[in-house]
């Protein structure tokens, strides 16, 4: 497992209201097939939210959700690279970590085959994390891991 | 010169007479009982090369054991077993993070209820799971 999964730091708890706010505001706003306009949604709730939430839970949460909807949604290339890029500069935890190796490689099996032998290695990463997690997350990982050949 | 030019003209029409297969196969040791020709004997012994020029699948020898009667229903049940207890101790987690009292993707179930379904149906709790309008919703706890 790689020194930046380690380091992940935690998020507020869901108990907190203003994190809280920010989870339910960031769930709830959509603009699917109009990129820009779903970019200006996050640039304006992050301005709300700024002062009531840690900066760096906040920012890395909206670098996930930006992340997970570029693929999701099926965007170019160019979007999901740099939605992944900014995201992989935030610390995250292995599980997290995991799941987006998992979508990058599902967005680049449909979208983006030149994308795969990036998409490969960050779950050979995961792959090779598997024998240090203790049992119950092993079995969640592979299941993610064997959901991919499906 | 003569007789030379007789035993070559002779020699022509007999070697067209017989076609490139028969004549491959005079060559070379007989077909085996039961067999076509050598290339089928080779595929029926399960040489992949013979039946690939034959353009038949080769047979393999030994059929594979076959599972004992209800094993296959006993690994799912020993599955889905194994998913409710992996599945369940997650959903604890996501209760006490917080995530009973989010809404789920389902009109009256929480977030954690629809994680949980999610765990169960692919084998993993997931860290998100997307809604209707194909939004990311977070999985709490882990």
């Amino acid at each position: 497992m790689s020194g930046k999964m380690k380091e992940a730091f935690a998020d507020p708890s869901l108990h907190d209201p203003h994190w809280r706010a920010f989870i339910l505001d960031m769930e709830n706003m959509s603009a699917r097939g109009d990129w820009r306009r779903f970019r200006a949604g996050l640039r304006r709730l992050e301005r709300r939210h700024a002062g009531h939430v840690p900066a760096a839970s906040m920012h890395r949460a909206l670098a996930e959700d930006a992340f997970l909807c570029a693929a999701h949604w099926e965007q170019a290339p160019r979007i999901v690279r740099g939605a992944l890029r900014a995201l992989l500069r935030y610390p995250l935890r292995f599980a997290l970590y995991s799941f987006v190796a998992a979508e990058y490689w599902r967005w680049a099996s449909q979208v983006s085959p030149a994308d795969l032998p990036a998409a490969e290695a960050m779950l050979a990463e995961v792959r090779e994390a598997l024998p240090s997690l203790d049992e119950h997350e092993r079995w969640n990982t592979e299941g993610l891991l064997a959901s991919l050949k499906r | 010169m003569r007789w030379v030019f007789m035993l070559t003209l002779c020699w022509s029409v007999v070697g067209c007479a017989v076609s490139p297969r028969q004549f491959r196969q005079s060559l070379g040791p007989g077909p085996g009982p039961g067999c076509v020709s050598t290339v089928d004997c080779q595929c029926k012994d399960g040489v992949v090369v013979a039946c690939e020029q034959l353009g038949t699948v080769p047979r393999p020898r030994v059929p594979p054991p076959l599972p004992p009667p209800g094993a296959a229903e006993e690994a799912r049940e020993k599955e889905t077993e194994r998913r409710r207890d992996s599945c369940g101790d997650d959903y604890v987690r996501c209760i006490d993070a917080g995530g009973g009292s989010l809404a789920g993707r389902v009109e009256g179930e929480s977030r954690c209820d629809s994680c949980r379904a999610y765990c169960m149906a692919h084998g993993f709790w997931p860290t998100d799971i997307y809604n209707w309008n194909a939004k990311p919703l977070t999985c709490p706890g882990k």
